[in-house]
This record gives C-alpha cells, structure tokens and sequence, in this order.
C-alpha cells in the first residue's frame, strides 16, 4: 500500500480525501458558514428586498448623504444585496453548507458512530485512571455494580472480570438524522426550485385564466398544463358585524378541448389540487360593476384599488364623467362586495368634491345624484389565486419528519461505563456526551449503592 | 365568572407576578452577595415558584376570557415567554443546584413583566378575538413552540452569561459534555483549578461530594463545568423547540399559501438565530472552541432571539404582519 502510494495520481487522490475530511468536512468550516450566512440573512432584513431601481437609487444615493459613507444604489446592486436570498453568492454559500454537510455525515459521522457501537474492554487500571469521572473500590466482584447498571438501563457486557456497559447510543444516531433529514430538506428545496412554477392569477368571475405564461427561472425543467381555470363564481361571507368570514371561488379545471376535469369550491387553507398543480385562495378584489344612468344600456365599468380608504381601509374605485361638458365627475366607491357604495361627484379641474351631492348606494336600488339617477345592479369580484407546483415538497415534508425524530433521539445522552476487578480492587470510569451532571450524580450513587452493600 | 371578572383577576395576578418577580430577583441577588445567610436562595426560588404560578393564572383567566390559547397579542405573548422562563429557569435550577442562575435569569423575566404590565398601551393589552389569520391550529401551535423555544434559548444564554461572568479573565478550561464526548479525560488544569473561589459555595455540585464520602474518588463538575453543561443541556432543548417551530410554521405556510419559505423579516430572522445556535453546538464539539466562545455566541444567540421575537414587529412589514394574503 505504501508503495502505490508514490504514485502521483494515487496521491493527489490521498491529498484530495484529506482535503475533504479536514477542509469540506470540518466543523470549523461549518461555523464559519453558519455564521457568514447568518451575517448574510441578516443584511437581507436590514435593506429593503426586490424593490425597484429607482427606490435603491432613491434612498441610497451616489452623492449628498451616503448611507454609512459607502452603500450607495450601486454597491448594492453589484453585491445582489437587493435580492440577497437569490444573488448568486448566497446560494453559493449554501451549496457549500451542503456539501459541508455530505462530506461530514458520510465521511466522518457514520464512521464515528461504527466506532462508538463497537464496545471495548480496557484491561489495565490505568487506562480508566485517565478519565475525568473514575473511581477505586475494595470489592472482589463486579457483580453488585453489574446488577446496578442493568437496573439502570445500561446494556452490559462482561469477561473476566472486566465489564463494559453503555446506554443511550440512540443519542450518537440522532445527529446523523438530523444531518441526512436537512440533506433531504435542501434536496427538495432544489427540486423544488428547478421543477416546479409558482404564480399568481387575478380573475374575475366568469372569466378564465390559463398557465401558459409564467415566468420561470433559467433551467427550469418545470412543464406547465396545457389545461385551464375557469372562475365561475367568487364570493365573500360576512359577519353579521361587517367583517370577513371566508372567502370562496368556484373553480373548474377544463382541459385544451373544453372538457371540465374537476369542479371545486376552494376557500382559504382549502386549496384545489390538480395533477400536482395546487391552487389556494389568496387575495380578492372588486373588478368592475354594471349600472345604467337613466334608462342607458348596462355598462360594465372596471374598478381600480384605491390606496389608503377612509381609515386606512382596502377600496376601489372608478371616476365616471357625469356632465355634458366634463365639469363633474362622479367617483364611485365600494369597500367590498356587500353592495353598498358611495357616489362621490366632484369638480374635474380643481378636484373639489361637491359635498352636499355624496350619496350612498345600494346594489339594485336606483339613487339620484345631481338630477340623474343611477342604478347600480351588480358589483363583480375578482379572486387572487395563488398557482403552485411544487414536485419537491414529499422530499421536504419527508425530511421534516425525519429531522423531528432526529431531534428527539439527539437529545439522549450516550453514557459509557468501564470496569476492572483486579486484585481484590474494583477499577471504575465512566463518560458521557451532553448530561454530565445528571450522569455524575447517578455514577455516584451507584458507587454509593455497592459501597454500601458491602 | 364573568369577563369582569375575570379582567380584574388578571390585573391583579399582574400586579402580582410583577411585584413577586421583584422580590424574587432581590432575593436571588442577596444570595449571591451573602452567601453565608441561610434560606435566601430558598425563598428565592420560592418566590419565582410563586411567579409561575400568578402568571399560570394570569394567563389561564385570558384564555377562559378569549376564548383562545393567550399569544395573540405583544402583552399576552410577552406573559407567556415570561411563564417560559419562569419554568425553564425552575427547571434549570433543579438540574444544576445553582443558585447563581436566578440571578441572571429573574431580572429578565422581571423586566417582561414590567413591560408588559407598564409599558404597553391599554389597547395593545386587552384580549379580543383572534385575525382570521392566527385561526389555525397549525399556527396556534406553531406560535406557542417558538414562544416556548424562545424561553429555553433565553434561560440557556443567560447561564451562557453566567458562566461567562465567573470564568471572567480565566484561562479556559477543557469542558466534558460536548455531544462527541472529546473533554471526557482528565485534564491537569480543569482539576488543579476549579473555579472561582465565590463558586464553591454551599450550592454548587461540589458540596454533595464532601457529603458523601464514599464516592470521593470522583470528581464532580465545578461551577464553571456546571453552568457551562446547564446551558448545554437547555440549548439542546430549546434548538429542537426552534425547529419543531419552524417546521410548523412552514408546513402552514405551505398549507395555507403554498410556499414553506419566503423570507421574510420575522422568518428571517428565526433562522439566523437558529444558525446562530446551530454555530454554538457545534462550537462546543470543535477542539479549541469550547469554553467561552461557545458562551459567547450563546450570548449574541440571546440578543437574537430578542430580535426575532420583537425586533421584527417593529422594524419591517411582511407575511407576519398579515399582509398580502388576509389583511384586508
Ligand atoms: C444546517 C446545518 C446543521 C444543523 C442544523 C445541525 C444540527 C446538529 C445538531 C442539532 C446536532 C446535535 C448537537 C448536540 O447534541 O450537541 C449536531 C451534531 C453534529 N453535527 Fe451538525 N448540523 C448541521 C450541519 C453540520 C455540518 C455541516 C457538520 C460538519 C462539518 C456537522 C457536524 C456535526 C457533528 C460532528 C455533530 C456531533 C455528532 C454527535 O454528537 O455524534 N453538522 N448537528
């Protein structure tokens, strides 16, 4: 073996073994990422994430009062710090977390667990007068401190007066599983990541919405379904006090010949669950409402979201012109789909609203403003789907469970016990990995026990 | 009972735990100081039992009240983390018969009591029915996890703290109980210098071993190694509390809005505790890093875990202020 070993290509690939055991598998590395990452997390909820260019070039400005005398728009924008959970060297960052990771479990770990199952006797006193936790009793048997550990749960194992007793070793296996659970953790994030879509869909009732243009990343291997969503009706329950219960939609899938695949009433925490494809109830609006002034045809006019309400509240809006001339409009208002609106005519130069003109409005009952009446018969909603495929997800879900239970058998505690009787003399250590008090305790109420049966 | 009732119960077991916790922390402080004075300690851990007890109370009259598990707002949140300290802190002391532990731990759970019942508007303290977005079971049990994590990371550091403070301008010495078991061996200096002189007091681990002679020949940890191994053992608990929380909180998103993580603030910064503490177990397995520099990441994991729990509400918006998805 020593001899191959000159051979330089067997060495290099000795040099790169070391390399991964003592630099990717190390534990120093591990900290250090942990915390360059934590470091990193952090600036990502210090600056504002994925807000325009011209938001950056706002508040941190090249010239006048740079932020902290350097982070301008620009520096910035270079170090991806405006999108840091994305930016190229955090992902790098994590990558290297895994193969950390990998190489720790697989190549250290495991061995160290093969290691720590393997029991061994040690057969000279001195041996067990290096641990920190050991002791010497006049005793020429080890059977009173065998019946001890065995009551306490250890697995023993004797010869000769030489005894060997362990319990926990659960406690060294918890670490692995934790180790593999998070593998399979990030595993499925990637998966995720390259084969599945996420998008939103705003639509109003009656109408459809399909799945074909949805921004992807570079190498997606994600296919979309050629099938799509049909609203065919969206509505809000309310409580007797004004607020919201739950919202619902109306769903059907219908594939590229117009067949209805599934039909399903969705609300929020009740997506719809189609060929991988899950679609949950996440935002709403109020898309447009049919009226007539007068005894005009029904026009159905489209209604913006209003910012700031009367008390911050959500609106929507839409300005109808309301005379001959263009002088008066007529801003028409709701909160909601419960039927109730304002008319709110104002002057269209100045923007003066006409207060004594303000009307409220009911759906399906005609109002007078300004001389003219107007009925408003129909308010449409629109819902927010939220469209996700995400084939990673029993990866995670899987890893999720795994890393509970992981957790859970990484807390035992591996206790190790030696003993040697030798010459009338009974030699006594004992170690463990994370309850050193509580096994200090107990170790020495063993010694107490089979002191005092003496 | 009815709610008035049961209002006026909770202002006074505030009122109570607040004065109670204040007795607690004098209390545990004159130990320190005194040491020679019998029965502070006791009564200080009596006191902080009492604590736990009002805030027990306190916080089961809320729940008769609302109707709900009490995290739904800052005052019943920061009440029930105190309760977690609280326990966690009994629990500790239990373990490690320190009675230095109290006194890091009681002023901190002091201090939420007296925010909670002091700082806090009137309105951001009574009890209501619950935003559409918290009625999840998921979400309910997701809160009252990392709530209960936070309570054992907070204990863990404190001790960190602890240990920090009376290993102050020591060497450091080679620490057992790392989970490879790599200090299991004697080591000349750890016997030869044991602690701080104020460290061997009646309370400490030390003393049962002169009590007993019979198991004399083996060594027991010294204040420094007990603290040191407290802190361990309650951040092996809490860093699973942590993640069990995560994972909640993530198999609800999921559930809910279909992505398990979205980075935002309050998320955000559970994982950089998270890795913070993940850095401090490791830490105590690498050779050359125990002793204090795990202490002192358990310290920053404590202003972390500060950070997660309130910091975020004040600083940032995002899916924890119950944006896009159900504010409206
Ligand atoms: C996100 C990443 C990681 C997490 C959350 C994690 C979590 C844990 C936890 C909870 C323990 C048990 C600690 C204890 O009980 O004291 C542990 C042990 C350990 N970890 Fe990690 N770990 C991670 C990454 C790593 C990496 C990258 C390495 C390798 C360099 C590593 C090496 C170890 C070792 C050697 C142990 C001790 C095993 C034993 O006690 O038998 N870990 N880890």
């Amino acid at each position: 073996m020593a001899k191959q070993a000159a051979k330089p290509g067997h060495f290099l690939w000795e040099e790169l073994k070391r390399e991964l055991n003592t630099g990717l598998g190390s534990l120093s590395l591990a900290i250090g990422l942990f915390l360059v990452i934590a470091v990193a997390s952090i600036l990502g909820t210090v600056i504002p994430q994925e807000e325009s260019l011209e938001y950056y070039q706002q508040n941190y400005p090249e010239s006048g009062k740079v932020v902290w005398g350097f982070v301008t728009w620009r520096f910035l924008a270079n170090l991806g710090i405006d999108n840091v959970y994305r930016t190229w060297w955090f992902l790098a960052l994590l990558m290297l977390l895994a193969a950390n990771l990998m190489v720790c479990t697989f190549r250290r770990q495991i061995p160290m667990l093969k290691a720590a199952k393997t029991w061994k006797f040690y057969a000279e006193p001195r041996k067990l007068s290096k641990f920190a936790l050991n002791t010497t009793l006049a005793l020429d048997t080890p059977d009173a401190l065998i019946a001890q550990l065995r009551s306490r749960r250890f697995e023993v194992h004797q010869k000769e007066g030489l005894v060997y007793a362990s319990r926990g070793l659960l406690g060294r296996v918890g670490p692995i599983i934790i180790h593999i659970s998070l593998l399979l953790i990030l595993g499925g994030a990637v998966i995720g990541a390259f084969g599945g879509f996420k998008t939103q869909r705003m639509t109003a009732q009656g109408q459809n919405f399909d799945l074909q243009k949805v921004e992807l990343p570079r190498l997606s291997l994600a296919h979309l379904p050629t099938w799509h969503v049909h609203v065919n009706k969206f509505w809000i329950d309310y409580r007797p006090d004004g607020s919201i219960d739950q919202f619902h939609s109306d769903l059907s899938v219908i594939s590229s010949e117009g067949k209805e695949l599934k039909r399903q009433v969705i609300a929020v925490n009740e997506p719809l669950v189609f060929e991988g494809v899950t679609m949950y109830q996440a935002s709403w609006g109020v898309n447009s409402f049919v009226m007539r002034i007068n005894q005009s045809p029904w026009l159905t006019i489209p209604m913006q979201a209003m910012k700031g309400g009367p008390g911050g509240q959500e609106a929507w809006g839409q300005a109808l012109p309301f005379d001959k001339r263009g002088e008066i409009a007529v801003q028409v208002v709701t909160r909601g789909l419960q039927g109730s609106l304002m008319l709110l005519p104002f002057n269209t130069r100045t923007g003066e609203p006409l207060r004594n003109a303000i009307t409220p409005a009911r759906v399906g009952h005609p109002v007078k403003v300004l001389g003219q009446e107007i009925l408003i018969r129909e308010l449409v909603g629109e819902t927010g789907i939220q469209v996700k495929a995400d084939p990673g997800i029993p990866f995670v879900y899987a890893g999720f469970a795994l890393l509970m239970i992981g957790l859970a058998m990484g807390y035992l505690s591996h206790a190790q016990v030696w003993a040697i009787c030798l010459d009338g003399q009974l030699h006594l250590a004992g170690r463990t990995n994370r309850a050193q008090l509580s096994f200090e305790r107990e170790l020495s109420s063993i010694v107490e026990n089979i002191a005092g049966q003496k | 009972m009815n709610t008035n009732q049961l209002v006026n119960i909770q202002v006074l077991l505030d009122n109570v735990t607040f004065a109670v916790l204040m007795l607690a922390t004098a209390l545990y402080w004159l130990s320190v100081a005194f040491r020679r004075i019998p029965l502070i300690h006791e009564l200080g851990t009596g006191a902080s039992a009492v604590a736990a007890l009002t805030t027990s109370g306190l916080l089961l009259a809320r729940w008769i009240e609302t109707g709900h598990f009490p995290v739904s707002n800052l005052y019943e949140s920061m009440f029930f983390l105190c309760w977690c300290v609280l326990v966690m802190h009994l629990a500790a002391e239990r373990f490690a018969h320190q009675r230095l532990v109290g006194a890091f731990t009681m002023p901190v759970a002091l201090g939420m009591a007296a925010f909670s019942s002091f700082a806090l508007p009137a309105a951001m303290k009574a009890g209501g029915p619950l935003v559409p977005a918290l009625k999840s079971n998921w979400l309910m049990m997701h809160v009252s996890v990392m709530i209960f994590s936070y309570g054992g990371l907070m204990v863990g550091s404190l001790v960190s703290i602890a240990y920090l403070v009376v290993t102050w301008g020591k060497k450091d010495l080679e620490l057992r109980g790392s989970s490879i078991g790599a200090g299991a061996f004697q080591r000349s200096e750890a016997i030869d210098s044991p602690a701080l002189s104020f460290a061997l007091s009646d309370g400490g681990t030390t003393a049962t071993l002169a009590a007993n002679p019979v198991a004399q020949g083996l060594r027991r940890s010294d204040l420094a190694e007990t603290l040191d191994n407290v802190s361990y053992r309650l951040i092996g608990l809490g860093f699973p509390l942590l993640t069990v929380g995560l994972i909640a909180g993530a198999v609800w998103a999921n559930e809910a809005w279909g992505s398990y993580w979205s980075w935002d603030p309050k998320e955000t910064w559970s994982l950089i505790t998270w890795f913070i503490f993940a850095a401090y177990l490791h830490a105590r397995l690498t050779r050359g890093w125990q002793g204090k520099r795990p202490a002192i990441l358990a310290t920053v994991g404590f202003f972390s875990v500060w950070v997660t729990y309130l910091g975020v509400n004040f600083l940032a918006t995002g899916l924890h202020s119950y944006g896009w998805l159900f504010g409206k």
